[in-house]
Order: C-alpha cells, then sequence, then structure tokens
C-alpha cells in the first residue's frame, strides 16, 4: 500500500513516546473538562457556606474553596474554558494569519512588502496593552462573553503565523514543482490552495499545537488581572494565589488549577516537538 | 530553400529581457531572433549564464514585469506571446507549450499522487475527468515506457529519478501540445537514463510531429537530438546552423572552442580536452564596443573591438557573428 508523506509522518509521530504520552493526557484532560463535569452534573457555583475551605477527602478529592465551592468542579470546568480559548483563538489566528501570509508570500515583491510592513508595524505595537483595549472595548456590550477573548488574543497571535507562512511560501513559490504546475496553465488561486499550502501544512500544524499552550498562558494571565473570562484556570490560580498565607495555607486550592494548567502546557508542548520531528521532511521513514 | 516554406510554429523576434535592480541593470538576452518550425528539434547551446533559461522561461511569459522587462515579440503560430493576459497565457502553457525541467527531483509536487498531478491538468485544458481521463493517463504513461496502473497512485518519492523524468515528461505531453521546452531534463540523470530518455523524446517527438526547443550545455546530447543548433553567448545568438554543420564545421570561434572543450567518442582517447579560459563577460545595459567573446578568444584580432560584430549570413541558413575569415576556421580544422 503506497502511504502519502502525511501517513508517513503520522506513523513517525506514533513512535515517538514523548509526543504519544502528551497526546495521551491531552485527550485525557479534554475529555475529563468537557464530559466528567456533565455527567457527574457538577456545579462549579453551588456553595456551601459550611464546608468552607476543606482540605482534599474522600468527599471532596480536591477540597473546596472559600466559598465551599468543590474544586473538583471548578477545575474541570474552568479548563474547559482555558481549551476552548487555546483552540479558538488559535484558530483565529490559523486562519487569519494562514490567508495573509500565504497571499504575501505569493505574490512578493511590493504587494509582499506592503503586506509584512503592516505586521511588523502590529509587532511593534505593545500587544498585552492591545489585548486590554480590545477586551475592555467589547467589555461593555458583552460581559462574560468568551468572543472578545478569542479575538483579542488571535488578532495577536496571527502575526507569527503569518510570517512564519509568508516565508515558507515565498520559499515554495519558486521551488520546480510549483513552477512546473504553473507552465501547466494552473490558476493563481488553485497553484497556491492545492500546490503551495499542502507544503506548509506540516509547519503550520506544528506552530498551531505550540501557540495552543501560549494562548492559554495569555488567558490565564489576563483572568489572573481581573480581565478574562468568569471561570478558568488562570482565575482558579489567581484565587488560589490570592489565599496562600504563611499562618494557614489553603495549598490545594492553588494546587490543582496550577498542576492541570501545567501538565496541559507541557503535553501541548511535547505533541508539538514530536509533530516537529515527525513533519520535518528530512526525517527517515 | 523549402523549408522556408514552411510556417514557422514559434517566431521570435528581437527579444531582449533586462532586469532591473536599483543597482544595476542586466541584459540577460539581447535582441535575438530564430525561428521554431512544426516538428523541427532546435537546440539552444551555451554555458551557464548565457541565456538559454531566460529564453525559454520568456516564451512562457513567466517574468515578471516590471523587475524583468521583456521586448520584442513572439509569436506562437497567429498569437503574440508578449504582452498576452494572463488568462491567455494559462489557456496556451500546459496545452500548446509544455515545458520539462532539469530536476526530475523537484518538479513533481510532493504531497500529490501521481494520477492527482496528471488529471488536474487533463481537466483543465481537454476538460477529461473520470474514466476516460484515467484512460488517457495510463495511455500517456505506457507512451513514455511506464506500465501499470500502481504507478498511477505512487507518490513522486516513491519513483525512481528516471521515472520521475518520464512522469514529467508524460505530464507535459498530455495535451499533445505543439511545443515542447525541454531545459537540460538529461543534466541531473546519470548516462544510461539520459540515454532513454532522450531515446524517448526523439520518439515521442517523431511520432506526434512535435517541435522541441531543447536547452543544453552538453553538445553530445545535441548531436543525438537536435535537427538545428542556436549557439548562444552572453544573451547573444553568436551562431546559427543545422546540427551537423555545427558539430563539424563551427564557424565561430566560441563554437569550436565549445566542441574542442567535449569529450568525443569518435576520437580514440576521448581526445584532448581544451578548457576555454576566462570566465563569461559580466552582463549590462550598455551596448557593447566590442564582440563579447573576444577577451577569451583564440582567434581575437584587430577589428575585434571595433564595435560588436553584426550577425551575418554564412551561407544557406547559417548565422554567423564573427569577423574572422571563414577560410581561415575551415582551413585550421583540415
Amino acid at each position: 500500500m503506497t502511504k502519502s508523506p502525511f501517513q508517513l509522518a503520522m506513523q513517525r509521530l506514533l513512535r515517538n513516546r514523548v509526543a504519544v504520552l502528551g497526546g495521551a493526557l491531552l485527550a485525557l484532560i479534554a475529555f475529563s473538562c468537557v464530559v466528567l463535569p456533565i455527567l457527574l452534573e457538577l456545579d462549579p457555583n453551588l456553595t456551601q457556606p459550611a464546608l468552607r475551605n476543606q482540605p482534599p477527602s474522600a468527599r471532596f478529592l480536591f477540597g473546596t474553596d472559600g466559598l465551599g465551592r468543590d474544586l473538583v468542579a471548578r477545575v474541570l470546568v474552568g479548563g474547559r474554558t482555558s481549551l476552548l480559548v487555546g483552540l479558538a483563538a488559535t484558530a483565529v489566528s490559523v486562519l487569519v494569519g494562514v490567508a495573509y501570509g500565504a497571499v504575501a508570500g505569493f505574490y512578493g515583491g511590493k504587494i509582499d512588502e506592503a503586506m509584512m510592513r503592516l505586521v511588523d508595524f502590529m509587532y511593534g505595537l505593545p500587544y498585552m496593552f492591545l489585548v486590554i483595549l480590545i477586551m475592555l472595548m467589547f467589555s461593555e456590550t458583552a460581559r462574560g462573553d468568551m468572543l472578545p477573548v478569542f479575538l483579542a488574543l488571535g488578532l495577536v497571535q496571527w502575526l507569527t503565523m503569518a510570517r512564519i507562512v509568508r516565508g515558507q511560501v515565498l520559499a515554495l513559490r519558486r521551488q520546480e514543482f510549483v513552477l512546473a504546475a504553473e507552465l501547466l496553465g494552473i490558476s493563481d488561486a488553485r497553484l497556491l490552495i492545492r500546490h503551495v499550502l499542502p507544503n506548509v501544512f506540516g509547519v503550520i500544524m506544528v506552530y498551531a499545537t505550540l501557540m495552543v499552550p501560549s494562548v492559554i498562558i495569555l488567558e490565564s494571565f489576563l483572568s489572573f488581572l481581573g480581565l478574562g473570562v468568569a471561570l478558568s484556570w488562570g482565575q482558579l490560580v489567581s484565587d488560589g494565589i490570592a489565599v496562600i498565607n504563611p499562618i494557614r495555607s489553603y495549598w490545594w486550592i492553588l494546587l490543582w488549577p496550577s498542576s492541570f494548567l501545567g501538565i496541559t502546557l507541557i503535553s501541548l508542548n511535547f505533541l508539538g516537538d514530536g509533530l516537529r520531528d515527525a513533519l520535518d521532511p528530512k526525517g527517515k521513514t | 530553400m523549402s523549408e522556408q516554406d514552411v510556417p514557422e510554429l514559434l517566431r521570435v523576434r528581437d527579444l531582449s529581457v533586462t532586469f532591473v535592480t536599483p543597482e544595476r541593470s542586466v541584459r540577460a538576452v539581447d535582441r535575438i531572433s530564430f525561428d521554431v518550425r512544426p516538428g523541427e528539434v532546435v537546440g539552444l547551446v551555451g554555458e551557464s549564464g548565457c541565456g538559454k533559461s531566460v529564453t525559454s522561461l520568456s516564451i512562457l511569459g513567466l517574468h515578471e514585469q516590471p523587475a524583468a522587462r521583456v521586448t520584442g515579440s513572439i509569436r506562437l503560430g497567429e498569437r503574440e506571446l508578449l504582452g498576452a493576459s494572463p488568462a491567455q497565457l494559462r489557456e496556451v502553457r500546459g496545452n500548446r507549450v509544455s515545458m520539462i525541467f532539469q530536476d526530475p527531483l523537484s518538479s513533481l509536487n510532493p504531497y500529490l499522487r501521481v494520477e492527482e498531478q496528471l488529471s488536474e491538468v487533463l481537466d483543465l485544458h481537454l476538460h477529461l475527468r473520470g474514466p476516460a481521463a484515467r484512460a488517457r493517463m495510463l495511455e500517456i504513461l505506457a507512451q513514455v515506457g511506464i506500465v501499470g496502473e500502481e504507478r498511477l497512485r505512487a507518490y513522486p518519492h516513491q519513483l525512481s529519478g528516471g521515472m520521475r523524468q518520464r512522469i514529467s515528461t508524460a505530464m507535459a505531453l498530455l495535451c499533445n501540445p505543439e511545443l515542447l521546452i525541454a531545459d537540460e531534463p538529461t543534466t541531473m540523470l546519470d548516462v544510461t537514463i539520459q540515454a532513454q530518455i532522450l531515446e524517448l523524446l526523439r520518439s515521442l517527438q517523431r511520432e506526434r510531429q512535435m517541435s522541441i526547443l531543447f536547452i543544453t550545455h552538453d553538445l553530445g546530447v545535441v548531436s543525438e537530438i537536435c535537427d538545428r543548433v542556436i549557439v548562444m553567448y552572453a544573451g547573444r545568438i553568436v551562431e546559427q546552423a543545422r546540427t551537423a554543420e555545427v558539430l563539424h564545421a563551427p564557424l565561430h570561434p566560441y563554437t569550436e572552442a565549445l566542441l574542442r572543450s567535449t569529450p568525443r567518442v569518435d576520437v580514440p582517447g576521448g581526445g584532448s580536452l581544451h578548457p576555454i579560459g576566462g570566465l563569461p563577460p559580466r552582463l549590462s545595459d550598455a551596448k557593447l564596443d566590442a564582440c563579447a567573446f573576444a577577451p577569451r578568444c583564440p582567434r581575437v584580432r584587430e577589428g575585434c573591438t571595433n564595435g560588436e560584430p553584426a550577425l551575418t549570413n554564412a551561407g544557406g541558413e547559417r548565422l554567423r557573428r564573427c569577423i574572422a575569415p571563414v577560410a581561415e576556421m575551415e582551413s585550421a580544422r583540415s
């Protein structure tokens, strides 16, 4: 059976133990966050004043917070937000960045010059300031809505994606097989979509995988500052840090969300590294 | 000259290609004119950087304005290709004029199966799909000597170099082009495969009465496949003649020197080789005040620096750009 270069890359990926471990952990965390709260009917906002600041026990596996809310429920539901923000913002930035970078790289010359100078200009802006500005602009109309977060983070992250894709497309544009296809009478749009972009796919995928954790961190940071979405890992970490003190340490309130956040980030990085190795064209079968 | 009655397929007149950069302009091709007749194989010969590939790419309209300034006229049949719209060019490319490249490794898309690359062209130009397209693909593969449906499902990395060049050739021939531009298609292949590909091109050309513009720096290849040869130097045509005449009685010192630097199979031991000293000149936009080959020419004389020699007729269809007397060059051979 003839295998496509993509299938060969997947084969290589599956042989990379660390990447597989990362993928498995991610799948487990994603499954827990999405399915478990529904199955177990967990309510992250149910307050039980009598059971405040309970350490982990058989009843509350992760303990409870200062308002007596079950941390299992909060960490899992918060994980939904963090993962969703990571994926959605990455999707926004991939869409915008790939389209923008591909056009700039494909046409080159003055078009490229103008398009990339805009990217340089936006790079120069203090991005955190930009994100906060966008969030504040939207917060009047849609408080607690996640859309502004996706947009704000996506619009900051696409710049790097555009640069990477532009560079790749620029190099591929002058490859002989693209020239050969052009000389067979194939139109620009088709040339770009069918002949150039599939060859950039690997790079896009690797970069997208590595972008998810950085978006999650950004979102956590925003939440930490009090600008984020209502309930996410960043928010929970922020809550946890607020109650840490040397006299009575409620360590569990900080430990669980930060462990989940950490494991997710490390897993994503493992998976991204594995993908990069697997998709490297110089790699062996 | 009965051949002059045949209307030419490709008619290039005063073609100049100048690359403009902020620092300086480089005229890579300087006012060249030539014809390719139907069913004729014309060789375009010269060392690296003499304008062979630039000429071929301008026929297919691949130089982008304004970085490249292309002037003159390129007519394919009745149609002027220079200044044609992108849509008109797309209609010609792959359909009436096709091209095969030097490197069979990089001229196929690594992410597409052979079938996908071939069917795209069929769909585009002949609107063939489904079983009809499949039948045509198998037919063309058989013609280039590849048998079996499983090759259609293969990816380029699963094929050998010679096989890939056959696929590229098949792809170029899918729509029965009138003109095939072959840009050093055998340079990257080893000698046995090279001979196979040349033989294949020759037989396909005879069967279809197709014209080929064959770009190469290898005079051995020229002798095997070309009817007529155009020798280029520094973006200019320096000699043009039938293959046998060029190979056995060159009338330009550059051609002579090229031949002396090529190993021969008809002389025991391959004959002695004489490299051409020096390098081709730096090309610029300025008008030449001497023959471009003068600094490297073994037959250089006083008149050579007295303006650039004109391309003159040297009997029959032969053209040469040199002031050394024909008699002197002929006596040197005997």
